[in-house]
């Protein structure tokens, strides 16, 4: 079957959906009324807000209304150095070569630095750009020229300094598997408005797997309705979303005609409200098998955008990502979720030093990142897109000395005193700086942000109070900034 | 919302006094957690006011000096005063951000306090009780004592049972529900006829013929490992393989043999504790080392240490007492009566178990992987352990009696960067380092004969201690282990030359060892280990608390005189994940010249022989073939860490010291003969009077199958949860799971089963559907989806696929393109290939890797198995059908039944549909529904005739009457 009357049966079932869905609604006591039910036990007892029973992917009523309506966030696993990015530091650069004063290794935990380190100046020469003035290192050219639309946040903090929990310390806020992940919390609190398409969407860009896998974009304690569909550029875009080899269309919708109709039955025979909601479920799959890999084709975008991003079609890459990540929000997934690899430069391999790999992933990433930010902005998205990029924490302002000895290659260690991350669109400000890290980078000097301010600042530019966007867990009305008290960063906010 | 509005009303029946007397349980502590306990509760107690315990509201006066409840007086009663005065002030809850108390609240408040104010106390924490059968006008269509209960409450409500289902699906369910896999054709067929002949009796024969058969234990082993977690892989950081199917198949034997649920308890908890435990009993206790850990570069053991005992007092309480005790860690229960130490007192029990988020998940047991050979493993492991307590005691003895004389004079320095300096104590001299430590270190102690006495020296004591000894105790730093040492007397003597020749100068004698005594047994993380005579295997792994010794033995005794010294060279090479030195950080070497120390252990003595026969026994039992299991293992006394308070939970700020025991307030309840360890702990949970356990669990098999809890709350007996919706017949079974069947869960089972209940029609009315919609009133039978195991075992098991072969290692069948990432390399899936059994066995038997859940069982709501994972939800995606129809194993199942129909199944094609419909649903189809799928068959052969059979088999094994029973 070619593109062409794929697309004309995707009309043509577009309208037979509105239809049919009518058809289930009049019909029923309430599509997953079931699902609600089981909501409803979880929720007795408690103040929890309810999804509308007919679409549990539907929204809950926002706390107020939210100036950014998704959110596409940009993940460099391994964490990436502030130091030669971001966050600009002559002090250091003067002290480079010198032993590491006690005074920083005291009482501090270390993956690999041994005894006493040297310190390591940026590797990279900085500049300011834009009206804003913001320092960028000449690593991101591109990105320099976008720097007036973005936020900085110098001084994000974490308590982990592993990469597994701690990037699950970004994304769900603990540091342990089995909490939902931010993509979760926002799906569930705001649903998506394309029910043809998952509505929390992973992206990775191959390469190293994140090391906690799925747990990154797991809806913990959710309903599993809410947890991210990782979708893939090789291979199917979405597991099983492809018929098996030899069935075709027109056999599968042979078949689903049948199977709807026997359930239909089935229905009318037993009564069980959740066999309607099984028969929509399957036809929105049919409309998934069709609509996911429309969404996941960049072939189809003009050259000129091909170019912009620097894409490579065919090939799992971020480039590619960050496009599909726009077109993805274009058609109403909430919440897009991209893995960049490879950023963990200890300096212990040629492909994760900063005098080597680093600067190959700064090229990967730099003209996307900057692509994304354009792109969004033409055609009007980021003013109601949140996009935000970060590691998992920062690096050692000292240079890493595996074994207690030099190493062939340049590297910093872990360190989670101080990370740099930046927000753009949906209710953030443009061209703000907010907090400084002391002189040599090591710890946040002013403004310190620990990870659930950040937090509590993503979801309030969405429309929920942090503290009331709740869901009761193991005795607790569980939130994604814990029970610790946070505050929304006013200063970044439009 | 109309269903929901429903379901709130039956709920809000049952929290509501009708007329009589008030139960506080019942009817005013729901009102106090959820109008007062925000501030006046476990967490915060503004005024001095608890909701929570009885002394801080009974005659109690707050900080506003007036009684909060008189009992009999609401005059004197400050509580119903703030509720209902005017004055704005005063009135409670502060009315700027909380509703009032509704004048029904009120009125249920006034009547408590005026009726005497009882504090019952929560329900849950009361010992069950057995209340009468309650009548009903539909008593004639009961079963069993089950019934009357239900049926009561049917009557109440204005509902009516349902007839009894028709006898295939009646059996569809109770064999989906009893083994997780579905009836065959035959099966089906024999049990109309049967039924129809024989009726009731014939459904005990069909119960008790599921009951028996392996694939019970299958089934229940999986709602029971969602709850220990268990997992094959180490899940956080590395998400490394683990080996620990020797657990998995305890549990399947379990379940099988019907362990009763008292001992299915305690071995688990603490079987190493057990008298003379067998393997079993020692393989049970794996259940707690399901937790996780992590192995990244630069962990902190300790922390993961204790995450991981968090994890075992928050999984003991959820699992057995269905309580969410992971509140107190930070703080009192906000709404049960715990207190926040209680958690530290509970704590201990578990902190002194001897593994310590080691790579290798040591202490591990090796354990035949054949079942049939455990009592011969069994025999060769006590003797082992009888041995190694043998060959030990003689030198500890001989330790203790001897004399030391410390060494002084000494100097230290190391290979690396580590440096050491020495200070003079009384009786010795202390070498420590300073500074930062590398690791690899090599600790060099040099000692002059001047230091030492006149006799030869027969015995070298070296005692190491934390660098920080006071504060190592709570706050354990990293150990040591020692993986080799080598000591030298040096000289002034005749060096040899080449030339044949001598000189005078510096000789080296090297010194032999002939044994060692360490301080205990042998390694507690490792309690097979030996240690060699120069000490090598000897250790803190991979923490130190205390001051640790051993003992060396030189096969000689030295002599060392004039201006000889010793030299001793340690090396230390362990590293905690590559960057942690555990190097020997502080010590000190003392000499003996006891001459018994020469003879001990040496040819011809007892003690050899006792040595020789170790040896040999161990070498026998390592010719078993065998796996490995990590399990729980109680460090020795000498060895044992203290507990202490966290405050707000922290583990890094440490308060009081507590010692093991059980909270004050459940122990009223369930006394307690002797609160002194985990056994007795383990023992207390499946006492007599405990209230919680026989409920939870029963309340848990329920929920496996009708879809919901008698307290829907699985996870949350506390007084924040759901009260149950029928509370008698809770109780009686309850009751009748301890005394009546004692403990037995295939008899609970059966007698459920049996019920009217189980067995009436799942067809549904809008009417019906309205009063009761998600069947919590069980007006009629359940219709459950399938689990995710039994999604995948169904279309395995009639597609003629599935294999019955039990246990063992692992799994890996097929699993879709891309999903196998393992952060590891190493840990390959290596799928098995079309025809060979491991592609085809039962679920549970997949490889649980928690980073990359199985992605069809995830789809079908499977946990991933972090944590205890007390109830799954269902919910019902696009996904699901994408898995159901497209992946390639669902696929080769399609394939494989359609081949089936189509060559096996004798009989017209209309008789191979109905055959088909009968098989995956257990249903006879009408004519319609064959007309439906013959017309779908001939759809398909216009297009791909080759297909048709396969097309029309997904169709069949998609059916919202084949995933659901």
């Amino acid at each position: 079957m070619n593109l062409e009357s794929l697309l004309s049966e995707n009309r043509m079932r577009s309208i037979e959906r509105d239809t049919r869905r009518q058809f289930l609604t009049k019909c029923t006591t309430g599509l997953g009324a079931m699902f609600i039910g089981q909501q409803a036990f979880a929720a007795a007892g408690h103040k929890m807000p309810k999804h509308d029973p007919a679409n549990p992917l539907g929204a809950l009523e926002p706390h107020f209304p939210g100036k950014a309506k998704r959110v596409i966030y940009l993940h460099m696993i391994g964490a990436p150095s502030q130091l030669e990015l971001f966050d600009y530091k002559p002090d250091l650069e003067r002290l480079d070569g010198q032993p590491c004063p006690q005074s920083f290794l005291e009482g501090k935990n270390f993956a690999f630095i041994q005894g006493t380190p040297n310190m390591l100046g940026p590797q990279f020469p900085f500049q300011q750009h834009g009206e804003s003035g913001a320092w960028v290192s000449d690593r991101l050219p591109h990105f320099s020229k976008v720097v007036d639309e973005v936020s900085f946040i110098k001084t994000l903090q974490t308590d982990q300094f592993n990469h597994g929990p701690a990037q699950l310390r970004v994304h769900s806020g603990q540091a342990r598997i089995g909490y939902p992940s931010t993509g979760s919390w926002v799906t569930w609190g705001m649903g998506t408005e394309n029910t043809d398409l998952p509505g929390y969407v992973v992206l990775l860009s191959g390469g190293r797997q994140p090391r906690v896998g799925k747990a990154l974009w797991s809806s913990g304690f959710l309903p599993s309705v809410y947890q991210g569909v990782q979708c893939r550029s090789v291979g199917d875009p979405v597991l099983n979303v492809s018929n098996p080899d030899g069935i075709s269309r027109d056999v599968r919708r042979a078949a689903l005609d049948s199977l709807n109709k026997l359930n239909q039955q089935t229905h009318e025979e037993f009564g069980d409200p959740e066999t309607l909601t099984r028969i929509a479920q399957y036809e929105m799959a049919f409309r998934m098998q069709m609509a996911v890999p429309d969404a996941m084709d960049i072939e189809d975008e003009p050259d000129h955008v091909k170019e912009m991003y620097g894409t490579s079609p065919g090939k799992e890459s971020f480039a590619n990502n960050c496009l599909l990540a726009r077109r993805l929000v274009e058609r109403g997934v909430r919440y897009v979720q991209l893995f960049d690899w490879g950023w963990d430069s200890h300096g212990a391999s040629q492909s994760e030093a900063l005098n080597g790999g680093f600067q190959k992933k700064c090229q990967e990433v730099d003209q996307p990142m900057a692509a994304l930010i354009r792109d969004l902005k033409e055609r009007g998205l980021l003013e109601d897109t949140l996009v935000v990029w970060s590691g998992e924490f920062g690096r050692t302002p000292m240079r890493e000395n595996r074994g207690g000895r030099e190493m062939k290659l340049v590297g910093r260690d872990h360190n989670p005193g101080a990370f740099t991350a930046w927000m753009a669109g949906g209710g953030i400000k443009p061209g703000v700086t907010y907090g400084e890290t002391d002189e040599v980078g090591y710890g946040a000097a002013i403004d310190p942000v620990p990870l659930e301010d950040f937090h509590a600042t993503m979801l309030h530019v969405l429309g929920f109070k942090h503290k009331k966007l709740t869901y009761p867990f193991q005795g607790l009305n569980q939130r994604l900034t814990g029970v610790t008290e946070a505050r929304v960063i006013d200063e970044l906010l439009a | 919302m109309k269903c929901i509005a429903t379901g709130f009303s039956i709920a809000a029946f049952a929290t509501l006094a009708v007329g009589g007397e008030v139960d506080f349980a019942r009817d005013i502590q729901p009102i106090l957690n959820a109008k007062c306990t925000e501030c006046h509760g476990g967490v915060k107690s503004a005024g001095g006011v608890s909701f929570v315990y009885e002394e801080q509201v009974i005659n109690f006066e707050g900080e506003s000096g007036y009684p909060v409840v008189k009992p009999g007086d609401i005059e004197e009663s400050e509580l119903f005063y703030r509720i209902t005065t005017d004055e704005e002030n005063d009135f409670m809850p502060p009315p700027d951000d909380h509703p009032p108390l509704t004048k029904e609240e009120v009125a249920l408040i006034k009547q408590w306090i005026e009726e005497g104010a009882e504090w019952s106390g929560h329900w849950a924490f009361q010992t069950p009780v057995k209340a009468e059968l309650p009548k009903s006008s539909f008593d004639d269509q009961a079963k069993s004592n089950i019934d009357h209960f239900l049926f009561a409450r049917l009557e109440k409500e204005g509902l009516e049972p349902n007839g009894v289902e028709s006898p295939g699906r009646l059996l569809r369910r109770l064999s989906l529900g009893l083994t997780g896999l579905p009836p065959t054709l035959e099966e089906i067929k024999a049990f109309e006829s049967a039924y129809a002949e024989k009726g009731q009796v014939a459904v005990e024969q069909a119960v008790d013929d599921l009951l028996s058969r392996p694939a019970f234990g299958e089934r229940w082993a999986t709602m029971w490992l969602d709850l220990v977690r268990y997992a094959d892989s180490g899940g956080l950081g590395q998400d490394q393989k683990r080996t620990i199917w020797a657990y998995r198949d305890w549990v399947v034997n379990a379940f099988n043999e019907d362990l009763s649920f008292d001992q299915f308890t305690i071995k688990q908890l603490a079987g190493d504790l057990l008298p003379n435990p067998t393997v079993e009993d020692l393989v049970a206790t794996a259940c707690n080392r399901n937790t996780q850990t992590n192995n990244e570069g630069g962990t902190d053991d300790e922390t993961f240490r204790v995450e991981a005992v968090v994890d075992r007092i928050n999984t003991t309480w959820q699992t057995w007492g269905g309580i969410t005790f992971g509140c107190v860690q930070c703080h009192d229960h906000p709404y049960d009566p715990i207190r926040h130490e209680e958690y530290f007192t509970f704590m201990d029990f578990f902190n002194n178990s001897a593994d310590s988020d080691l790579p290798n998940d040591a202490p591990l047991l090796r354990v035949p992987k054949d079942p049939n050979r455990y009592a011969e493993a069994d025999k060769l492991r006590r003797q082992i352990e009888e041995l190694k307590l043998a060959v030990w005691a003689p030198g500890v003895a001989l330790r203790d009696e001897a004399d030391w004389v410390g060494l002084k004079g000494i100097s230290v320095s190391s290979n690396n960067t580590s440096r050491y300096e020495v200070k003079e104590n009384e009786g010795y001299d202390e070498f420590y380092t300073t500074g930062t430590v590398a690791i690899k270190t090599q600790t060099r102690i040099e000692a002059p004969a001047a230091s030492m006495g006149d006799e030869p020296v027969t015995a070298i004591k070296l005692s190491v201690r934390p660098h920080e000894p006071k504060t190592s105790i709570h706050s354990p730093e990293w150990g040591f282990v020692i993986t080799n040492l080598e000591a030298w007397v040096v000289a002034d003597g005749e060096i040899k030359q080449e030339d044949g020749t001598t000189k005078r100068g510096e000789v080296k004698t090297p010194v032999k060892f002939q044994w060692s005594v360490p301080d205990v047994p042998w390694m507690p993380t490792n309690p097979t280990a030996s240690i060699a005579a120069n000490g090598k295997n000897w250790g803190a792994d991979s923490r130190i608390h205390y001051e640790r010794e051993l003992v060396l033995v030189p096969t000689e005794p030295l002599a060392i005189e004039g201006d000889a010294r010793l030299l001793v060279h340690i090396s230390c090479d362990k590293t905690g994940h590559g960057s942690h030195p555990m190097s020997i950080k502080r010590g000190h070497l003392s000499l003996s010249g006891d001459a018994r120390w020469s003879e001990l252990g040496i040819k011809d003595t007892a003690l050899y022989g006792t040595n020789a026969k170790l040896l040999t026994i161990v070498k026998e039992y390592d010719k078993i073939p065998g796996t490995t299991v990590p399990v729980m293992y109680e460090r020795p006394e000498r060895v044992a860490r203290p507990t202490h308070v966290f405050a707000r939970g922290n583990m890094l700020e440490k308060e009081g010291l507590v010692s093991a025991g059980l909270p004050a307030s459940l122990v009223k309840t369930a006394p307690v003969a002797e609160q002194s360890g985990r056994l007795e702990m383990a023992e207390w949970w499946v006492s007599e009077k405990n209230p919680l356990t026989a409920r939870v669990f029963v309340n848990r098999l329920w929920e496996q199958l009708f879809g919901i809890g008698i307290v829907p709350t699985l996870e949350d007996f506390g007084s924040s949860g759901e009260a149950p919706t029928h509370p008698e017949l809770l109780d009686y079974l309850a009751i009748q799971f301890q005394e009546e069947h004692d403990w037995s869960t295939k008899g609970i089972l059966r007698e459920i089963v049996l019920s009217h209940a189980y067995q009436q029609a799942s067809k549904v009315t809008p009417e019906m559907l309205e009063k009761n919609p998600d069947n919590r009133l069980v007006s009629r039978g359940p219709r459950l989806r399938l689990s995710a195991e039994m999604v995948r075992d169904q279309a395995l098991a009639v597609s003629g696929l599935l294999s019955s072969k039990m246990g063992g290692e692992p799994v890996h069948p097929p699993l879709p393109a891309g999903v196998w990432k393992p952060f590891q390399g190493g840990d390959k899936w290596n799928t098995s290939k079309v025809g060979e059994e491991n592609r085809y066995r039962r679920s549970l038997y997949t490889y649980v890797k928690r980073t990359i859940p199985f992605p069809a069982f995830a789809t079908f709501d499977a946990p991933s198995r972090e944590f205890c994972n007390p109830r799954r939800l269902t919910s019902n995606t696009p996904l699901q059908a994408l898995v159901t129809l497209n992946d390639a194993a669902f696929m080769e199942c399609a394939e494989s039944l359609g081949k089936h129909l189509a060559e096996k199944q004798p009989g017209t094609v209309g008789e191979k549909l109905a055959a088909g419909h009968l098989l995956v649903t257990g249903r006879e189809a009408d004519e319609s529904r064959i007309n439906e799928l013959r017309k779908l068959m001939q759809e398909v052969e216009k297009q791909s005739p080759e297909q048709a059979w396969t097309v029309t088999a997904q169709v069949l094994l998609n059916l919202d009457e084949t995933l659901t029973y």
